[in-house]
């Protein structure tokens, strides 16, 4: 907190003039924003309600987890979706859509829509082993039509695996998770039970990371609702080598509809 | 305009201060509940009730217990047993006054967790292979969180190859994902091992399919994630250490901390 004159101010950067020190350490955020006003790069955030701690990553433009912050390679922000944006936006911002009528915006979602037709949108991206990083907000509508298909997805190919993160895995539950698609399952659960529910009203923030460098075998983390340690790891993808981000059905399968917004998907080279 | 004492304006709730920490201290001096501190990047938090740093998903919880401390000067098992946490225990120990080790053969300690199902489990500190286990991937040479639905072992070296550290199954066999680029490998056969944090998340085995986590030197995410477990305790949880059920391997430790927590 800053102090002048033995007056506490959060938030004021001048008083009649003067200049109020800026607080030092974390500053907690009552409701989550991602771009805080203010913030600088490396500055230290911290998710009330949780020991969650974040991290003002300039280049990318968003808050962090520590671990993304502190990468030491390239960090790149490869796109955004904030929520307005609608199929033939995504398409005019560089994506690839398929369906473009089924990718409609509420004004704050985007909602891609494949309860009757396989819906996505891809961009390409990167090169072999880049690690990816997805921020943002999801929120389960529909699907998926049988267990572990990726018609609500989101997903990161990496030139090794195409990593999928399903807004809910199977028809029973409501567990988000990752997802090898063709019926089979992808995800180690990092915590207790299934208490995940996207579907619930405003979504959650979900954030994955796969990891850089990774090749031989899948490496990605998952962390849900601000969590503080990883809540799902993957040790299930299809072998793929594509190098792209994918919104939607990632495997042309139908059933599923997601709304996504204040997406950022980066890449860490 | 004058006031007449100190004055907080209405806002957002003030931010902890982080210290940024240039080498490792468990618990800094100074430091009151809930502090936050960052080393090598990763983030702790200063809890009052274990008196160390941890990482925020143990110090969120509720509820906290420190069932053991091993600093690292205990001459033998007896001392153990009476003084450190763990009141079973079989074969030996010894310390050379900053290191207490656990021989090779069958030498282990238990903390048993009674009256409580599926807490959280967390250890934090230094631990050191001495040797290797004669059976590779053996649940030996091992801190072990044991629950009633299946033993979670960290082996400081798990194989008589590479001494890459990493889980095993109870009593033998690997269960590790890797985490890390191919390769990678975790070194705690040297004579200055990095600081290690072990994390079972509580009520994990409800569903069968979760797994415990490990950070290694400060790692920034676990750097070891475990798969399905194997092998049951059906009567309690309870921290195993050490051990000699299907191989040998020696390991010491000091400045550790056992902890339990629930939410």
């Amino acid at each position: 907190m800053a102090t002048f004159n033995n007056i506490n101010f959060t938030s004021l950067v001048t008083f009649n003039g003067a200049t109020v020190p800026a607080a030092p350490g974390a500053t907690e955020l009552v409701t989550w924003d991602p771009t805080p006003a203010g913030a600088a790069e490396g500055d230290y955030y911290q998710m009330s309600g949780t020991s969650t701690v974040y991290r003002y990553d300039s280049t990318l433009g968003f808050l962090v987890r520590p671990e993304i912050y502190e990468f030491s390679g390239t960090k790149v922000l490869d796109e955004t979706i904030a929520g307005t944006e609608d199929g033939a936006a995504l398409t005019s911002a560089g994506w690839t859509v398929s369906t473009e009528g089924n990718i409609t915006t509420s004004g704050g979602w985007t909602i891609i829509d494949s309860t009757s037709a396989a819906t996505s949108a891809s961009v390409q991206v990167g090169s072999t082993a880049n690690g990816m990083y997805f921020a943002g907000y999801l929120s389960h509508s529909a699907g998926p039509s049988s267990n572990y298909e990726g018609s609500n997805s989101i997903s990161s190919g990496n030139g090794n695996f195409l990593y999928t993160f399903s807004s809910k895995k199977t028809t029973a539950s409501t567990d988000p998770g990752f997802v090898k698609t063709s019926g089979a399952d992808g995800d180690v659960k990092l915590e207790q039970v299934d208490d995940f529910n996207l579907a619930s009203t405003g979504g959650e923030w979900v954030e994955y990371y796969v990891i850089s460098g990774s090749t031989t075998t899948e490496q990605a983390f998952a962390w849900i609702g601000h969590s503080e340690s990883p809540v799902r790891f993957c040790i299930g993808s299809l072998v793929d080598s594509g190098l792209n981000w994918v919104i939607g059905s990632c495997d042309a399968s139908q059933g599923g509809k997601i709304y996504i917004k204040e997406c950022y998907f980066a890449r860490l080279v | 305009m004058k006031f007449g004492g100190d004055i907080t304006m209405q806002a957002a709730a003030p931010g902890d201060p982080i210290t940024v920490l240039d080498s490792w201290d468990p618990n800094p001096a100074g430091a009151s509940d809930g502090d936050l501190y960052s080393m090598s990047g990763s983030i702790y938090c200063y809890d009052s009730t274990f008196g160390c740093l941890v990482r925020p998903v143990v110090y969120k919880q509720a509820n906290k217990y420190l069932e053991a401390y091993i600093t690292g000067s205990e001459p033998n098992l007896a001392y153990v047993k009476a003084n450190s946490g763990f009141p079973s225990g079989g074969g030996s120990c010894s310390s050379d006054g900053t290191w207490c080790t656990i021989p090779a053969g069958v030498n282990y300690w238990i903390k048993s967790i009674a009256d409580e199902t599926q807490p959280a489990l967390y250890y934090a500190g230094y631990v050191k292979s001495v040797s290797a286990p004669t059976s590779n991937y053996a649940g030996v040479g091992t801190i072990i969180m044991g629950t009633r639905t299946g033993h979670f072992g960290f082996a400081a070296r798990m194989t008589s190859g590479g001494p890459d550290a990493g889980f095993v199954k109870y009593t033998i066999g690997d269960m590790n994902f890797q985490t890390t680029p191919s390769g990678s490998t975790f070194d705690l056969t040297v004579s200055d091992p990095p600081w290690v944090e072990i994390y079972l998340p509580e009520g994990i085995t409800d569903s069968l399919l979760g797994g415990a986590m490990a950070w290694i030197g400060h790692s920034k995410i676990p750097v070891k994630v475990s798969g399905k477990l194997p092998v049951a305790f059906p009567t309690h949880e309870r921290w195993l250490i050490g051990d000699g059920t299907s191989g040998d391997a020696s390991i010491a430790l000091k400045n550790s901390w056992f902890m339990r927590a629930t939410s």
